[in-house]
């Protein structure tokens, strides 16, 4: 198995809070996916404002006044009403409900579940500091449970959780739920970044590596929070426009349920937390992004970060091969930094990295390395 | 809007710690060679001596050329440096000589600042120049301190100890390419038993002499420098292996340990190979380069 041991502190919180719904939701689609409302109409929750161009549907995430459509929707909003989509056949549900793989991937549910052997439910949360799936996983355990057994009836013929063994809750609470379900097998892993990665968790399971899609070694992987969002879709009618994210600051920690096109201005002042001079991360710690008070947030973020951090500088490097040593796909990002703007970059392939940021992060001499991957990915793309 | 990617965390270990903990790891063996040679009053002098020449020819540098000190401390780190030089050049030299050797290795090492060259290179570099200038004047602390006439254990406790002490400090805090030492050490061993075996007198005693010996200092704290050796994990392995192949066959047929100091200054010409061979992007030649390897091996014991 390879990955690093990242600082962690084991303070879980398990409550999720509701945040009030904002005046505004803005809600992002592509230039390709169509539209359907118009300026004007009013939308309700969980209502179809068009579809994608896998033809998935986008989900309203409130109720509202629409008052813009390009180049997003803008909706004022109002008292909640919600719309229920149920009674449909599982593949048709998570097209319906707009299900999305909430793992990070952000890829339509509905075109990776296929028939296949084995599903893998994935419930290791490698981030640092990060626990919406460990709070879905706590208070949800008996829905995430009715909906395996649903789709182990429908789809599959075997079910594996993997999960992160260095907490005991999740630990006895996966036990006592799944230890003598048929068919369903449970997966302790140790406490290691990126294990979470997709590829990871089928070489611990199935011990064969995949190009591409994991269904060429008959496995679907699918996030805990997504398989609880299936649950909700197919068993309660509720389409998804909304997730668990974790709230993170200096000094505090909480999960609250974010709807989709929220801001993060908005989260923060919900939680009466100052972020003035302050570092705002969407995402993880070591793969998420610092952004500005006014981005949105979608439903593929699974934390907001707004702590005090120090800059820091770059020095030359030392040629201690860190970065080569810890790379989960075997790159050499120190070379692929050598070999920008020069021939045999492709030779190095820096299109196979995975953003999981490593190489920045074990740096002893501080080089921004994923930044450097990142401009040789798009010279390698460039060049194709 | 996106301002910056991540990671927003970082590994408390820096280039400086690492440096830092590379100065802790000297001390054993200092602290050891200072008790052992008795004359702990010059061998004082002389450490200090040569911090001081470099800190106030850094002084004078920054002055001239308009630069915070801090900066180029950093780049330097003169107390590593002089407790390395402190263990390999001879004490026996007069105080004029010393202050040349510090003064010749800030000049190289400026050099290296200017042309981003490696930054052990100057210190061999001033260190090859002063032993041909002085050499004969004196063997250096470390070749002092294996005690004649002694037994091994005598000597395993006394010197091999505090070298191996350093060295495992190095390893626990991640801060030295480990492979490289620990792959020589065992080609060392596994040669010298091997000629051992079949007897071959020279080679049987560069054994002896390698393992209660200066190279040993060579092979846990030089050897594995990061800047001059390969990246990839199979280049350090293949590294250690070479280096550990020379060492046997150079070292038995010269009379002091001068001779590793070259074996050092030469053998960084392998880490492109070495790199080449352990890259992602070198599938083909992994294949060949390391049953290429065992061949070899084999063939020069069968040559033994």
């Amino acid at each position: 198995m390879i990955g690093i041991r990242l600082e962690k502190k084991n303070q879980y919180q398990k409550e999720i809070d509701l945040l009030p719904c904002p005046k505004e939701i803005t809600i992002d689609y592509q230039k390709e996916d169509i539209i359907t409302v118009r300026k004007k109409d009013l939308v309700k929750t969980g209502m179809t404002l068009g579809t994608t161009k896998e033809g998935q549907a986008i989900i309203s995430s409130a109720t509202g006044i629409v008052l813009k459509t390009t180049p997003k929707i803008i909706i004022k909003t109002k008292e909640d009403i919600l719309i229920n989509k149920k009674n449909m056949e599982l593949i048709t549900c998570l097209k319906e409900a707009g299900i999305y793989g909430l793992s990070g991937s952000f890829k339509p549910t509905y075109q990776k579940y296929q028939k296949a052997k084995t599903l893998i439910v994935n419930a290791v949360e490698c981030e640092p500091y990060v626990q919406a799936d460990y709070a879905i996983a706590v208070n949800y355990m008996e829905e995430i449970k009715t909906m395996i057994n649903t789709l182990l009836e429908q789809l599959y013929d075997e079910v594996v959780i993997a999960f992160s063994g260095h907490d005991r809750t999740l630990v006895e609470l996966f036990t006592t739920n799944f230890a003598n379900v048929d068919k369903v097998r449970l997966l302790s892993l140790p406490n290691l970044y990126p294990l979470g990665w997709e590829k990871s968790l089928v070489r611990c399971i199935k011990h064969v590596d995949y190009d591409k899609d994991p269904l060429e070694v008959g496995c679907v992987v699918s996030n805990i929070s997504t398989i609880y969002a299936i649950y909700e879709a197919y068993f309660l009618g509720k389409p998804l426009y909304e997730r668990v994210i974790t709230v993170i600051t200096d000094n505090k920690k909480q999960n609250v349920w974010v709807r989709n096109g929220m801001k993060v201005k908005d989260i923060l002042q919900s939680l009466q937390i100052p972020y003035e001079n302050k570092k705002i991360i969407l995402g993880g710690l070591m793969m998420g992004k610092a952004v500005t008070a006014s981005t949105v947030v979608t439903l593929k973020d699974n934390a907001i970060f707004c702590i005090e951090q120090e800059k820091q500088i770059e020095q030359p490097c030392i040629r201690c091969g860190k970065c080569t040593n810890t790379c989960p796909v075997k790159l050499q990002p120190i070379l692929i930094k050598e070999h920008l703007d020069k021939k045999g970059l492709e030779r190095l392939h820096p299109e196979k990295c995975i953003d999981c940021s490593i190489c920045s992060y074990i740096c002893p001499s501080r080089i921004p390395l994923k930044k450097y991957i990142l401009k040789a990915k798009k010279q390698v793309d460039y060049h194709d | 809007m996106i301002k910056e990617n991540g990671p927003f965390i970082f590994t408390p270990l820096t280039s400086q710690k690492m440096r830092q903990y590379f100065f802790l790891a000297l001390l054993p063996i200092v602290f050891y060679s200072s008790i052992r040679y008795g004359h702990l009053l010059k061998l004082s002098s002389t450490f200090l001596l040569g911090i001081i020449t470099q800190i106030v020819l850094l002084t004078v540098y920054t002055k001239l050329s308009h630069q915070t000190f801090d900066k180029i401390k950093n780049q330097i780190a003169p107390l590593t440096t002089t407790l390395l030089m402190y263990l390999l050049i001879p004490p026996t030299l007069p105080v004029w000589a010393i202050c040349f050797t510090t003064s010749l290795y800030l000049l190289f090492q400026f050099l290296y600042l200017k042309y981003h060259l490696n930054r052990l290179t100057p210190f061999f570099l001033s260190l090859i120049l002063s032993l041909l200038f002085f050499g004969k004047i004196g063997y250096s602390i470390q070749e002092m301190l294996v005690i004649p006439n002694s037994s091994w254990l005598m000597n395993f406790m006394f010197y091999i100890f505090p070298c191996l002490l350093g060295f495992s400090f190095l390893i626990f805090t991640k801060s030295i390419k480990w492979k490289i030492s620990v792959i020589s050490l065992i080609t060392v061993m596994l040669l010298g038993t091997i000629t051992l075996l079949v007897k071959h007198q020279v080679l049987s005693e560069g054994l002896i002499k390698i393992l209660t010996s200066p190279i040993l200092l060579f092979l846990c704290f030089l050897a594995p420098d990061m800047e001059r050796t390969p990246v990839s994990g199979v280049g350090c392995v293949l590294y250690g292996v070479v280096l550990g192949m020379t060492i046997v066959l150079v070292s038995p047929y010269f009379l002091n340990v001068h001779s590793v100091y070259y074996l050092l200054w030469l053998l960084p010409i392998l880490t492109p190979f070495c790199d080449y061979i352990g890259s992602s992007s070198a599938p083909a030649w992994k294949k060949v380069a390391i049953p290429f390897t065992v061949f070899l091996f084999i063939f020069i014991i069968k040559l033994l």
